[in-house]
């Protein structure tokens, strides 16, 4: 069947997102905004297109609807993953990513996924009862904010140590400018292909 | 009227036409409490890939009217309810009242507002033209006059509107044949004597599977009845298969 594989990696992501969302229940009354609303994901290239219908408990996710979209934001697979997955990128910085229709309604979408902060206090009250849970929430968000440092600061010196002193991985904006010249060269392929395709016809 | 044409199957027996109704009722009476449950269990949640499946060719609008009919526990009623947003419908009926209470409690729960109705697809009581799309999964097996209750939703289809019947169908894969045999006949009313107490129920639910017409002569019976542009699509090897056909 044509659509099996997108309608299986829609089922997938809509259950990863809505067990994240059950775990973060700020996110998820955050999410209760844009409900009613639907929000298309378009990835260039591969052919794939989401749509999503948060609601104020969950959020939907379908991989063939063809019906209107009070968003629709369109743009390569690497571009659309930066935007989800790098807390200081936003649609606004992005000029890789097409959006068409409510700009507001995708920058919301994009907040709450990118700040999605599970309640982990709250899931051990639910077996432990309210004082042990903030006991170990308490001792766990110390323990999380010191590990969380020492991280910060191992990652800091091995990156350092990698980029500048043996230069054996690129700097972060070297990527950056890998992954935007990517972008350019599929669209300068593309372009030509379109091109070439003129020209034969002619 | 012969003898033939006054008695129905039900599973591999054959009874009175009246008497059909009565034990199908008693069957999802018996199961309901347990139908989600059971679902799981024996399908090992596949059963939700299958309807995702069913929504998604349903190609459900905005502001749209749905009706979800044998709806049962309002799986489809749920995501249809989210397509058609604030200004749709969706109808979530049922011919058993145990299966449309355990919808509507569901449902209730998890805030999601739907109209019910309790009612015999043979007889859809419906005004003509007022349905965009009409869903009914795992629902036709157990209608006794299936050519009738396929007219009656063509009757209350908008023009322009689909029908979308899920439902299980015969298995594709011949090798595979005597594994789900197996698999019905034997570990299927054991399971639904350790779950639901009930093995005679779920030895129907299997025995009406393969009694129910297969995918090309359900084809042929929507065609008949005057759906245009019928298709199906096999899932899982065809052990299920979703149907298609509009209104034109």
């Amino acid at each position: 069947m044509q659509f099996t594989f997108p309608v299986l990696l829609a089922t997938v992501a809509e259950t990863i997102v809505n067990h994240a969302l059950h775990l973060a229940p700020q996110s998820l009354a955050k999410m209760a905004a844009l409900s009613g609303k639907r929000i298309r994901i378009e990835v260039l290239d591969l052919n794939l297109n989401f749509t999503l219908l948060p609601s104020h408990h969950n959020i939907l996710i379908f991989s063939s609807y063809k019906g209107e979209a009070d968003v629709c934001i369109q743009g390569a697979p690497f571009s659309l993953l930066r935007l989800l997955l790098q807390t200081e990128a936003n649609l606004a910085s992005m000029p890789e990513i097409t959006v068409r229709g409510d700009l507001g309604v995708a920058q919301q979408l994009q907040k709450i996924i990118q700040h999605l902060e599970i309640d982990w206090e709250e899931q051990f009250s639910k077996v432990l009862g309210d004082v042990p849970a903030h006991g170990i929430g308490s001792l766990l968000r110390r323990g999380h904010q010191h590990l969380r440092e020492s991280i910060d600061s191992l990652h800091s010196n091995l990156e350092d140590y990698l980029q500048q002193e043996t230069q054996q991985l690129p700097a972060t904006s070297e990527v950056d400018h890998f992954l935007n010249a990517t972008d350019h060269l599929r669209d300068d392929v593309a372009r030509l292909e379109q091109r070439i395709q003129r020209l034969t016809k002619a | 009227m012969n003898e033939s044409e006054s008695t129905t199957h039900f599973g591999f027996t054959q009874v009175p036409l009246p008497e059909k109704v009565k034990r199908v009722a008693q069957v999802f009476e018996s199961v309901a409490p347990h139908y989600d449950l059971m679902n799981d269990l024996m399908s090992l949640g596949i059963h939700r890939l299958w309807k995702r499946f069913a929504i998604e060719l349903a190609n459900v609008q905005r502001g749209q009217r749905v009706l979800d009919l044998a709806g049962g526990t309002g799986d489809l009623a749920a995501k249809f309810s989210k397509l058609v947003g604030e200004t749709g419908e969706v109808v979530l009926a049922d011919i058993n009242p145990a299966m449309l209470q355990q919808g509507r409690t569901r449902l209730l729960n998890e805030g999601i507002l739907v109209d019910y109705a309790q009612v015999n697809a043979e007889k859809l009581p419906f005004a003509d033209n007022s349905f965009d799309v009409i869903s009914i999964a795992f629902g036709l097996r157990n209608v006794t006059d299936k050519s009738a209750a396929l007219a009656s939703m063509l009757r209350v289809l908008k023009p322009g509107g689909r029908v979308i019947i899920l439902e299980f169908s015969e298995l594709q894969v011949a090798p595979l044949k005597p594994l789900y045999d197996a698999y019905s006949f034997k570990i299927l009313p054991f399971l639904g004597k350790l779950i639901a107490k009930d093995a005679d129920s779920y030895r129907y639910l299997a025995e009406s599977i393969r009694m129910h017409p297969n995918q090309k002569t359900l084809q042929t019976m929507m065609e008949q009845v005057g759906f245009a542009q019928c298709n199906y699509y096999n899932l899982s090897g065809g052990i299920v298969a979703i149907h298609r056909g509009y209104k034109i």
